[in-house]
């Protein structure tokens, strides 16, 4: 088989592999689709991110830690009945995010 | 959280979404052509889903701050590494299969009676009216290192280098299966494209 006779041959196939992956059924596009943004959504982010979040723990941890110290031994605490009022009136998102953060965990710890 | 902190939060969430975005667009772009490898490779399309989805995953989680251009090498590396790992699983299982199995012939080999996933008989391949069958046929009947060598290749557009990579051999194996799967896929193919 000539250069040319291989080449040709070799393009026929390549078109008919292109032509064959741009025919995929819906399914399993679909399917392709799902497992690609499973993938993108499951990543951890960046250190970076982690750490800029650590600095943000660190500082509000530092705050509450000088108010405690700082206030007055006689300041009320916060009863049973305030923390349960408290609870009743955040915002139920953060109860969702408190889940992700619980399941991420949970994968990382797994991991 | 203080300004220092809250902008720099800020900053890596951006460069996370830029990153979330570039990588959407690379494994859409390759995806479909990952399948199709897979498949021929396992004669199944669930396995194939389920190996260009573990690919997705390890991509994404371990190399994903690596910039664009690495991406496509290290998606074909990753990919052809789980082709390999689900075929070496297959002929540990059929070896398993083969010898657990009751033996009304002591003689025969058991291991010749194991159904290929991919393999149909040479009659339907002469049979089938369509050159893309014909092809697809002839492709799954390539020994898999063959198989991954011409469709890195031909298909990708790998060099010989970037294949022998993907396919962690040396470029000799890789100029090796590739000219005989060129040679395997004429002979098979002749007839329908001559």
């Amino acid at each position: 088989m000539t250069d040319h006779r291989d080449k040709e041959f070799l393009n026929r196939i390549r078109t008919e592999l292109d032509r064959s992956s741009g025919t995929l059924d819906e399914l399993t596009i679909a399917r392709l689709r799902a497992a690609r943004h499973r993938a993108l959504e499951t990543a951890p982010p960046r250190r970076r991110w982690f750490l800029a979040g650590g600095i943000a723990a660190a500082t509000a941890l530092s705050g509450v830690i000088a108010l405690l110290v700082i206030s007055p031994a006689t300041a009320p605490l916060a009863t049973g009945l305030d923390q349960i009022e408290l609870l009743a009136d955040a915002d139920p998102d953060l109860y969702k995010e408190l889940e992700f953060y619980r399941w991420l965990a949970e994968r990382q710890h797994a991991g | 959280m203080d300004r220092v902190a809250q902008a720099s939060a800020d900053r890596a969430l951006e460069t996370h979404l830029d990153s979330q975005v570039a990588l959407d667009r690379f494994l859409a772009g390759v995806e479909r052509r990952a399948l199709r490898m897979a498949e021929f490779a396992t004669g199944n399309r669930d396995e194939a889903l389920d190996i260009v989805q573990d690919a997705m995953f390890v991509l994404v989680r371990r190399y994903r701050d690596r910039g664009d251009s690495e991406w496509g090498p290290l998606f074909h590396r990753i990919l052809q590494t789980r082709i390999l790992d689900w075929y070496r699983r297959g002929r540990v299982r059929h070896k398993w299969l083969a010898w657990l199995a009751p033996h009304d012939n002591e003689d025969e080999d058991p291991l010749a009676s194991l159904p290929d996933a991919g393999a149909r008989r040479p009659e339907d391949l002469l049979g089938n009216a369509r050159a893309g069958e014909a092809l697809e046929s002839a492709l799954r009947n390539l020994p898999l290192r063959q198989q991954q060598a011409f469709l890195l290749r031909t298909w990708e557009g790998l060099d010989v280098a970037a294949t022998a990579s993907a396919m962690g051999c040396s470029e000799g194996s890789v100029k090796t299966h590739y000219s005989r799967a060129v040679h395997t896929l004429r002979d098979l193919l002749e007839d329908h494209w001559p």
